[in-house]
């Protein structure tokens, strides 16, 4: 669990996806035949229109979901079900209502049996890192919808997994608090050194945060196009916005991704 | 605060109403068997005083508690296996809808077939009248866990018996002690009607005596009595799933 970030080269993968095929009953093939690399240390985006089967996707990476056929590697494991070295972010936020900010947080060590003031001191760092200092005792229905991912978030870092899934984190969240909290999210990528991946149905933020775009097309869902945002990391959260090559990539996306929308 | 204050002004005023009408209704009066509040509570005053009411309560309360103990916590172990196991659930849960939808009034005479005139049977009324509301209540909290915790949980590497314990039975527990009060006014009535049906004591001797010779106060103060009773008991098991399981709700 331990075998933390310095062990991870950026660029090698750290998730391997083979042959990876998905079908509800009906039947409908939410995915066929997927193959992906996700690199260690980047945030990659799998971005396109509902029903390509991206949070199918991640979920089968995490382990909640098992594919018809094919195989996922992490850190050249193969996934049989969740594990140590995968945290999960949900999209609905999946807190203890009766929890406050600190238990909820500390959950995933509460689940792993670590003690008490062990875990609370490592969920007291992360919720200092995603911005929540001053609320370790407030319930999640005292908090906005953002704090409340910004709970989710800390408690998938708690746990110390080398690969955050991150399933439409912001869709619950209002525009606003939306773009304050990817600002901050670029920030924790870049200061935690982990692997993200993170399923979006908006293309600013796929090309904002990520180091790789994953474009998926629907029924069935099929790996379709993976782009790398041209564009300078360095700069400030309010120059990338402004800056050509992120609006070229964000247009020449969305040009791909007309077909599709109906 | 401010809220706090209304909604005390509205509880109060909701009691002086129908309290109020009451008061109206005897005096006029809409008959002679229905006597006003003055006079039921100066029956009811005058029973307290010569230990009539307290000692009936005592009598009446044995079979009620012993029956709603056994009920909440066979109520809730059934709820929690017909929930959290689809064989049990497939074994229990029928059974439970015809006993809920049965007038259970039609098998006391059977249980005093079974079990006499004595306590036995008296518990067994209450105890018939409360599980059946119990179990489907818990069974369908447990059921009704949302599924995105569950998986949270499973992600997070919970074991099945972790996630029973600090998911699913803290998100049922609104619903499981919803049907713990629902249940406890059934075996409540179940009571007093025991004492109505198979042998008179306690409340139910009170009731019938006072009716049989045409002391309508007196009467009415032993039914008010019992409602009383059970009504602080409900308000009690309030107090209980807030202090055992809502934080959040005590926090706000």
């Amino acid at each position: 669990m331990t075998v933390a970030n310095a062990t991870i080269e950026t660029g090698t993968a750290a998730v391997r996806v083979r042959g990876v095929s998905m079908i509800y009953p009906g039947p409908v093939h939410a995915l066929q035949d997927v193959d992906l690399d996700f690199a260690a240390g980047q945030l990659t985006s799998l971005l396109g229109p509902s029903g390509c089967g991206k949070t199918t996707l991640l979920k089968i990476i995490a382990g909640l979901l098992t594919p018809a056929s094919g195989t996922v590697m992490v850190n050249g494991k193969k996934v049989e079900g969740p594990g140590p070295e995968r945290a999960f972010v949900f999209q609905d936020f999946a807190l203890l209502p009766w929890a406050n900010v600190l238990r909820n947080v500390a959950f995933g060590l509460e689940l792993r049996g670590v003690p008490t003031s062990e875990r609370e001191a490592v969920a007291e760092k992360y919720i200092g890192e995603v911005g929540l200092r001053g609320f370790e005792r407030k319930y999640p229905h005292e908090l906005s919808g953002g704090m409340r991912q910004r709970v989710g978030l800390a408690r998938a870092l708690s746990v110390k997994a080398d690969v955050l899934l991150m399933d439409e984190p912001f869709s619950a969240v209002d525009e606003q608090t939306r773009r304050k909290f990817q600002e901050d999210l670029l920030q924790l990528v870049t200061v935690e050194k982990r692997t993200f991946l993170f399923v979006t149905h908006s293309i600013e933020e796929a090309v904002y945060l990520s180091d790789r775009i994953v474009l998926l097309s629907p029924r069935p869902g099929k790996v379709w196009k993976i782009i790398e945002p041209d564009m300078s990391r360095e700069l400030s959260p309010d120059q990338i916005r402004r800056e050509p090559g992120y609006l070229d990539t964000v247009e020449s996306i969305w040009q791909n991704l007309k077909d599709y929308v109906e | 605060m401010a809220r706090d204050l209304r909604s005390t002004a509205l509880t109060v005023a909701s009691f002086v109403i129908v309290l109020g009408a009451w008061e109206y209704a005897g005096r006029l009066p809409v008959s002679n068997a229905f006597p006003s509040l003055s006079a039921t509570a100066a029956a009811a005053w005058e029973m307290t005083r010569d230990g009539r009411l307290p000692q009936a309560l005592a009598i009446t309360i044995i079979p009620m508690i012993i029956g709603v103990t056994i009920s909440a916590l066979a109520g809730v172990l059934l709820g929690l296996a017909t929930g959290l196991n689809n064989r049990v659930e497939w074994l229990g849960i029928p059974l439970f809808l015809v006993l809920q939808a049965a007038p259970l009034a039609a098998i006391i005479p059977m249980l005093v077939l079974a079990y006499g005139v004595g306590l036995a049977a008296k518990v067994s009324v209450v105890v018939i009248m409360a599980v059946p509301v119990i179990v489907l209540n818990s069974y369908k909290a447990v059921r009704h866990t949302s599924k995105s915790l569950l998986e949270m949980a499973h992600s997070f590497l919970g074991t099945r018996r972790q996630t029973i314990f600090k998911v699913i039975l803290p998100a049922a527990s609104p619903v499981i002690f919803a049907g713990l009060r629902l249940g406890t006014a059934a075996g409540f009535v179940g009571a007093v009607l025991a004492e109505l049906l198979i042998s008179p004591t306690g409340i139910g001797d009170l009731i019938t005596f006072h009716q049989s010779i045409a002391e309508y106060p007196e009467m009415y103060a032993a039914i008010v009595s019992v409602i009383m009773l059970s009504a602080l008991f409900l308000e009690f098991l309030d107090r209980m799933e807030l202090m055992l399981f809502r934080p959040e709700r005590r926090a706000a």
